[in-house]
């Protein structure tokens, strides 16, 4: 019989989005299926909204292009289920399985995103900065992702350390990095998926194929494929406040008011309120944390971004 | 002369909620420089992460006129912008100053730009041209360019069996700008805030052609973190990797000497880019680096008659 998952990974660049999804098709590889898996992402860079695929069966696999109706979506930062470009559960019906990095236990994950799906979520970041000394988060997401699917411990061990490998060479790390995605691993349970009945016939597969083109290039205008932008300024509309990981806050009763805060900040987002005090805009703040390291006074903490509430 | 007091009022031109990356040197660069200027100003941006991450359509991150054209022509549109304005202020349709910035990465400056700079220097246009140099073609995904450091691992030098890291050495960009003879050229670095800002008024008050050379750490091209964005470019100028000095019409003047000068693996060790270098193999290689910027230190030193 026709085995086929789908799996959409959403994540923020730099995070690990994209390998954890190499992790995932490596693992099932390893376990004996066949495997898919790429990204998918714009202009834009380190911290910007990305998306990545993976598909795994037990026969080869035909389709083609990006999956608008998955099976699991894995979501690596837990801001993009408010942003309105990344929008993480679209396509999501009862009865698939949304994973979530982040503090909320599952019952209140749900009905604070309004998720029809299972939930099941773990605080990745954590582990992360736990056992890896930083929030990359690609092991941790894909030994997620394989515990959901319900692989083995050992194909994961396997695909981590492959893929690690392929980018860092620190055998320390590709270490820990096998240690924390068991760790996650191990976290959760593995869960039972009730698929509807037309992903797993094949000839429905095919359909679904049709109807969502791979990718579409219209034609454009000139104008449109050299646009002027008529507007002042406009990005501040753009938050880039969810990049954080950690935010910046100010004790004023340190600030010597030396200013070096606000030339340094790379967004341009410090300013000096009337009494000649520094403060940042948390709206487009990403948390590069700039202004600790330069601050002579000590005047600025690094606080972990949580959102609950 | 310039204080802090002043430039931290005015608002900054690149505003924030751009995509460059956590931690990214360009903006900081970019906004110290335009606080600095004593008129308005309109910009040219030649293709790179400045130009594409600035202004994803329909928004935009500045707040003065902004041209992007093409990758190698950020020169040309800035002397062409230079040129109607002087063509309107004789017919006496502008009367105020107004200043023109071109913006290039060090691939949009050293490589592929390199033709339409030469020829705007050349050409005697006022307007300053600014590269910010984090090294590597970074916006594509750290490819190496001619301003990538002797020993960098890119994607296209990538350290492993065969060759450890880029084999050439960098380009002396700001001196071939030199040679030009234009009016003023300096080297400068996003930690120095005073600096900075006294090298871009100088640059805006000169008749002619002015080019800034300022280092532009990058966290995911260097393998570096974000927070040490300014502790990175501090280092790069004290271990004399990245001299602060300027060249007005034709004398080299070197604006900051470090105390002691520290040893280049202070600047190479926090770079994951540069991790190969440390192995006990390699070890003759970090000692030929140290040589070439010792002397390349010292010929600096006698340029500028000390």
């Amino acid at each position: 019989m026709l085995f086929i998952r789908r799996i959409r990974f959403h994540g923020r660049g730099g995070q690990g989005a994209k390998v954890a999804s190499r992790v995932l098709g490596t693992t099932a590889f390893y376990e004996g299926y066949y495997a898919q898996d790429f990204p998918l992402y714009g202009a834009e860079r380190r911290g910007a909204p990305i998306t990545a695929f993976t598909r795994i069966s037990n026969e080869p696999i035909l389709e083609r292009g990006i999956i608008s109706e998955p099976d699991i979506v894995i979501v690596i930062d837990e801001t993009l289920l408010n942003d309105p470009i990344a929008m993480p559960l679209s396509g999501v019906k009862e009865g698939d399985v949304v994973f979530i990095n982040t503090t909320h236990q599952p019952d209140k994950a749900k009905a604070r995103y309004k998720i029809c799906a299972n939930v099941i979520t773990l605080d990745l970041t954590k582990i992360g900065i736990d056992m890896l000394g930083a929030p990359v988060l690609s092991a941790l997401a894909g030994g997620a992702a394989a515990r959901i699917l319900g692989l083995s411990a050992d194909s994961l061990k396997k695909a981590v350390e492959k893929e690690i490998s392929e980018i860092i060479t620190d055998r320390a790390l590709i270490e820990n990095n096998i240690d924390a995605a068991l760790f996650c691993f191990n976290a959760i349970s593995p869960i039972e998926i009730n698929l509807s009945p037309h992903v797993l016939s094949g000839e429905e597969t095919t359909a679904v194929q049709k109807e969502s083109p791979v990718i579409s290039v219209p034609f454009e205008p000139a104008l449109i494929s050299s646009p002027a932008i008529n507007a002042k300024a406009n990005t501040p509309l753009r938050k880039t406040g969810n990049w954080r990981l950690f935010k910046p806050v100010w004790d004023h009763e340190k600030c010597t008011k030396c200013m070096m805060c606000v030339v340094s900040c790379p967004d341009g987002c410090i300013s000096v309120n009337p009494a000649g005090l520094p403060n940042t805009s948390y709206d487009n703040c990403k948390g590069c944390l700039i202004c600790v390291e330069v601050c002579p006074s000590e005047a600025i903490e690094a606080v972990r971004e949580v959102h609950a509430g | 002369m310039v204080k802090l007091k002043d430039l931290i009022q005015k608002e900054p031109i690149m505003e924030g909620g751009h995509r460059m990356c956590l931690g990214c040197g360009a903006p900081i660069i970019v906004n110290l420089i335009l606080r600095a200027s004593d008129a308005p100003v309109v910009l040219a941006n030649a293709t790179g992460c400045l130009e594409v991450a600035s202004t994803i359509f329909p928004y935009t991150a500045w707040r003065s006129p902004w041209i992007h054209s093409a990758f190698e022509n950020a020169a040309a549109t800035a002397s062409g912008i230079e040129t109607m304005y002087r063509a309107l202020r004789k017919r006496g349709k502008i009367n105020k100053k107004i200043n023109f910035v071109a913006f290039g990465g060090d691939g949009g400056t050293y490589d592929i730009g390199f033709q339409s700079l030469s020829g705007a220097l050349e050409r005697g246009h006022r307007f300053l041209y600014v590269c910010y140099d984090n090294g590597a073609y970074m916006n594509t995904g750290v490819q190496r360019s001619s301003a990538t450091p002797f020993g960098a691992s890119t994607t296209t030098s990538p350290a492993g069996v065969v060759i450890q890291g880029k084999l050439q050495k960098r380009k002396d960009l700001t001196k071939i700008v030199v040679a030009h003879n234009i009016p003023y050229v300096a080297q400068a670095s996003p930690h120095n805030w005073l600096d900075l800002a006294k090298k871009a008024e100088k640059a805006f008050s000169v008749d002619g052609p002015s080019f800034l050379n300022v280092v532009s750490p990058c966290p995911p091209g260097w393998k570096s973190e974000a927070k040490d964005t300014i502790g990175l470019s501090k280092i790069a100028v004290d271990t004399c990797f990245w001299p602060l000095y300027e060249v007005e019409n034709g004398k080299y003047t070197i604006n900051y000497k470090p105390k002691e000068k520290l040893p280049i693996e202070a600047w190479l060790k926090p770079q994951g880019r540069f991790r190969h270098l440390f192995k006990p193999e390699n070890a003759e290689l970090l000692k030929q680096i140290q040589q070439d910027i010792d002397k390349e230190w010292e010929s600096l030193q006698k340029l500028s008659g000390l």
